[in-house]
């Protein structure tokens, strides 16, 4: 096989399907009439397109077109199903929503203790406002207290049971229970 | 009265949404489109399915077709990817079965080897029924058996340019390849399949059967 017969071989099913250009179509034709052994390769590829051509043309078992209008409604329903399904099945976006969760419960509880004791402060500072605004207003107006036994208090700093981190201690002294040194409950018997 | 061409029933479709003009574009491709995903897929029930599943993206997306193309282009285009999708997923699940059942590597035979890597031509045999089987004659038997080993890519290329009669360009328009690549599997397949058929071909010694 020459160089000059490589160079036809991969141009031969091209020329079959006449799909070369015109200068290739001559540069194939030139060859092929001095060249049987290319000639006999391009009967050869004839046979086999032939051949491939003979293969029995199958049919369908039912008319699409009679069955088209149950096909497209059933679709449709399915479709809704798939998008639920879809949605299940897509791990990815589970998995990024349970890590955005996961990261806003962290975040929420590592800000709990400072926005507890914030609120403490808070309440801390404005009763001590208030304590002041009121003593300013006392003199201000000369007015003498009358001691009842409702406003005696009112001086003294009054503490929020459920901000106060004695409530477990009451709770605990209430149910006879108590924390040994490791925090761990002991029962009063 | 001549036949309405397929760019006349869709502008007719388009404007009346007619399912009558639908059906008839559909039983003008569906037998064409199931020949060739059969012969790309091995399989009569995956062809068909193939087939409706085609038909309905059709309907759906009707509004999409641009006539850059041809319309038998464009519904090959849609019937050829669906093929694909359907025969990615099948040799998926046949990875996945040969990893359920590779304990030991060494018991994975040569036979299920060779299934892995020609699925198609696996598939083919169990899904011919008996009359099927009797329809096909020794050649077409013979060329049938010999496409199912070629490379789906190469088989696709032949079919739809030997079987079809597209012309190269519309191939790489179907198949979303450049004419250079489609040539290629062409000239290749076919290259492959004289290895196979020649030796009957010899034995025969005559012309193969045209229809």
């Amino acid at each position: 096989m020459t160089q000059s017969c490589k160079d036809i071989e991969l141009l031969l099913d091209s020329y079959y399907d006449k799909e070369l250009s015109i200068s290739e179509k001559a540069f194939v034709e030139n060859h092929l009439a001095n060249c049987a052994d290319c000639q006999a390769k391009l009967d050869l590829t004839g046979r086999v397109v032939q051949a491939v051509q003979a293969l029995p043309k199958l049919e369908m078992k039912f008319d699409l077109s009679e069955r088209l209008d149950e096909l497209i409604a059933q679709k449709s329903v399915t479709k809704k199903h798939d998008n639920l399904v879809s949605f299940k099945s897509n791990k990815l976006l589970i998995s990024a929503a349970a890590g955005i969760i996961l990261l806003v419960i962290a975040f929420m509880a590592s800000n709990t203790h400072h926005f507890s004791q914030s609120i403490k402060n808070n309440i801390a500072t404005n009763k001590d406002n208030s304590v002041n605004t009121i003593a300013h207003v006392k003199q201000h107006l000369n007015i003498k207290p009358v001691i009842s036994s409702k406003s005696k208090h009112i001086d003294e700093p009054f503490e929020i049971a459920a901000l106060t981190d004695n409530s477990d201690e009451t709770l605990t002294d209430a149910l006879g229970l108590a924390t040994d040194e490791d925090g761990l409950y002991d029962i009063k018997m | 009265m001549p036949a309405d061409t397929d760019e006349a029933l869709i502008k007719r479709f388009r404007q009346t949404k007619d399912t009558y003009v639908f059906k008839s574009l559909v039983k003008r491709y569906q037998n064409r489109i199931f020949n060739t995903c059969y012969r790309i897929l091995g399989n009569v029930e995956e062809a068909e399915e193939v087939v409706q599943d085609t038909y309905i993206k059709i309907h759906e997306g009707i509004d999409q077709f641009k006539e850059k193309s041809s319309f038998a282009s464009w519904v090959f285009r849609i019937a050829y990817n669906i093929c694909m999708d359907s025969l990615r997923l099948k040799q998926r699940r046949a990875r996945q079965g040969l990893q359920l059942l590779s304990f030991d590597p060494q018991s994975v035979s040569e036979e299920t080897a060779d299934r892995n890597l020609q699925p198609i031509a696996q598939a083919k045999d169990t899904s011919l029924s008996p009359e099927e089987k009797l329809d096909l004659s020794e050649q077409s038997e013979m060329v049938a058996n010999s496409l199912s080993l070629l490379p789906e890519l190469q088989r696709t290329a032949i079919i739809l340019c030997d079987l079809e009669g597209f012309s190269y360009q519309e191939i790489a328009d179907i198949v979303g390849a450049s004419i250079g690549t489609v040539r290629s599997r062409i000239y290749y397949g076919r290259t492959r399949l004289k290895e196979l058929l020649e030796p009957y071909f010899a034995s025969s010694n005559t012309s193969p059967t045209t229809r």
